[in-house]
């Protein structure tokens, strides 16, 4: 509060067994949240005058143009209405997207599906997670049961 | 309590491998990172330049994969999925019977999803409007041996910093705290990031009305209008807040409450059915609240 920390507190477990104590200093995933140091990254870059919201992606790097994306900016990849969303054209594997030469081509290669402008959360894609879980719960009872 | 996780699920449901596509949360962050590289003088990536510039100079840390089995050891706490219970009993029968539910616990019940969550969990799961953002391809399927998420090697095998990193509710405080108090960015670029981008736009993702600013932070509302986080967050009468959350209930906000900057950031290790984690949201509306009366 007013940059002073007025309160500092966790508490539980780090592991289901309930061993390991979870404090202040436990790491774990955040999901979107990290959204917010992405964001913030990025905007040093701007208060430096290397990188603007409203300019074309293109101008820092050129592969990116492919398939119509030539006009999209960082600026409405933030504010989530570049038309990615969730999307690629097509399905990376992992390898692709563990290699940062690989990776980048793949990205600058893919059309994005939905027209600039298109309001849209970028936020997720074909996988499986805790709502896969539900399906499976679905797909369980319904077939086994 | 009984915690049933996701790679329980797969061995214990091998033929659930080959249903149709599902969804994981997953933001295709790797566009930023590819730019940032490409631009800092240094050519660091984003994790690189965040943490250096940012969590560095609060004293923090922010980790992003690859994870090796050796990291877990130390500091870092899986995230521990939905109890099968509460998945079972409190949020796949509210797909279909959500106004049963609220008629029977009440609205305010922390288990009753909200309509912006019923719609996104119906599109999400259960496919019902073809058009949606929620049945296009993305990411391969984890049990191809590729991508997954949550603790599975092969989601924490590639950087994205917007989706699979690794921090605590003290780091993300501080950061966005110096950030939202101009000590990070000069005040134009502050108010560039933070300037609104529309008002109460239908998000075709989200299925719901959101504010965002220019740099993509939810911008709250009072009740209805606006909401911060899918109407879950309901911003008090007389805060301005802004910020934005992770799927299980990650939380990091910062809000003008009369004249005091009041940073709040909640990071949990167990997922919830909700959005954005009940018992969170609670805990910061109502320290926000306590604010207020004051």
């Amino acid at each position: 509060m007013n940059g002073e920390t007025v309160l500092d507190i966790a508490g539980g477990y780090q592991d289901k067994e309930k061993t390991i104590p979870y404090d202040v200093t436990t790491m774990n995933l955040v999901f979107s949240s990290g959204k917010i140091p992405e964001t913030i990254g990025i905007a040093l870059l701007v208060d430096k005058g290397l990188m603007e919201l409203d300019t074309p992606i293109k101008e820092y790097w050129p592969e990116f143009a492919q398939k119509g994306k030539g006009e999209i900016t960082m600026g409405d990849i933030l504010s989530h209405r570049s038309g990615a969303m969730d999307s690629f054209e097509k399905t990376p594997d992992a390898a692709t997207l563990q290699d940062d030469h690989k990776r980048d081509e793949f990205l600058a290669s893919q059309k994005f599906l939905f027209p600039r402008g298109t309001v849209g959360y970028r936020g997720a894609s074909s996988g499986k997670d805790e709502v896969f879980c539900m399906r499976a719960y679905i797909y369980y009872f319904t077939t086994v049961y | 309590m009984k915690f049933f996780v996701c790679e329980h699920t797969f061995i214990i449901l091998p033929r659930c491998i080959d249903l149709s596509p599902c969804r994981c949360p997953y933001i295709p962050a790797f566009y930023t990172d590819a730019v940032v590289r490409r631009v800092d003088p240094l050519k660091r990536s984003l994790l690189q330049l965040v943490q250096e510039e940012l969590f560095d100079t609060v004293g923090q840390s922010i980790f992003c994969p690859p994870i090796s089995s050796h990291d877990w050891e130390g500091r870092m706490s899986k995230v521990h999925d939905i109890p099968l219970s509460k998945m079972m009993l409190g949020l796949l029968p509210q797909l279909y019977l959500s106004n049963f539910y609220r008629s029977v616990l009440g609205e305010d019940h922390p288990l009753v999803l909200s309509d912006s969550e019923v719609n996104l969990y119906r599109n999400w799961i259960l496919k019902v409007d073809p058009n949606s953002p929620l049945v296009k391809p993305g990411l391969p399927d984890m049990d191809q041996g590729e991508a997954s998420w949550n603790n599975r090697s092969s989601w924490l095998s590639y950087p994205m910093m917007s989706a699979n990193c690794l921090t605590n509710a003290r780091g993300t405080g501080h950061v966005f705290d110096a950030f939202m108090r101009g000590k990070v960015v000069s005040d134009d670029t502050l108010a560039l990031f933070l300037k609104p981008v529309g008002t109460h736009e239908f998000d075709n993702f989200l299925s719901n009305n959101v504010t965002y600013s220019a740099g993509g932070f939810g911008i709250g509302g009072a009740g209805k209008e606006g909401p911060l986080f899918l109407g879950i967050f309901k911003q008090p009468v007389g805060a301005e807040c802004t910020g934005w959350g992770g799927i299980g209930g990650s939380t990091i906000m910062h809000c003008l409450v009369g004249a005091h900057n009041v940073t709040l950031s909640y990071v949990p290790n167990l997922l919830s059915p909700r959005v954005a984690l009940d018992r969170g949201m609670k805990l910061l509306s109502e320290a926000v609240g306590i604010l207020l009366e004051e």
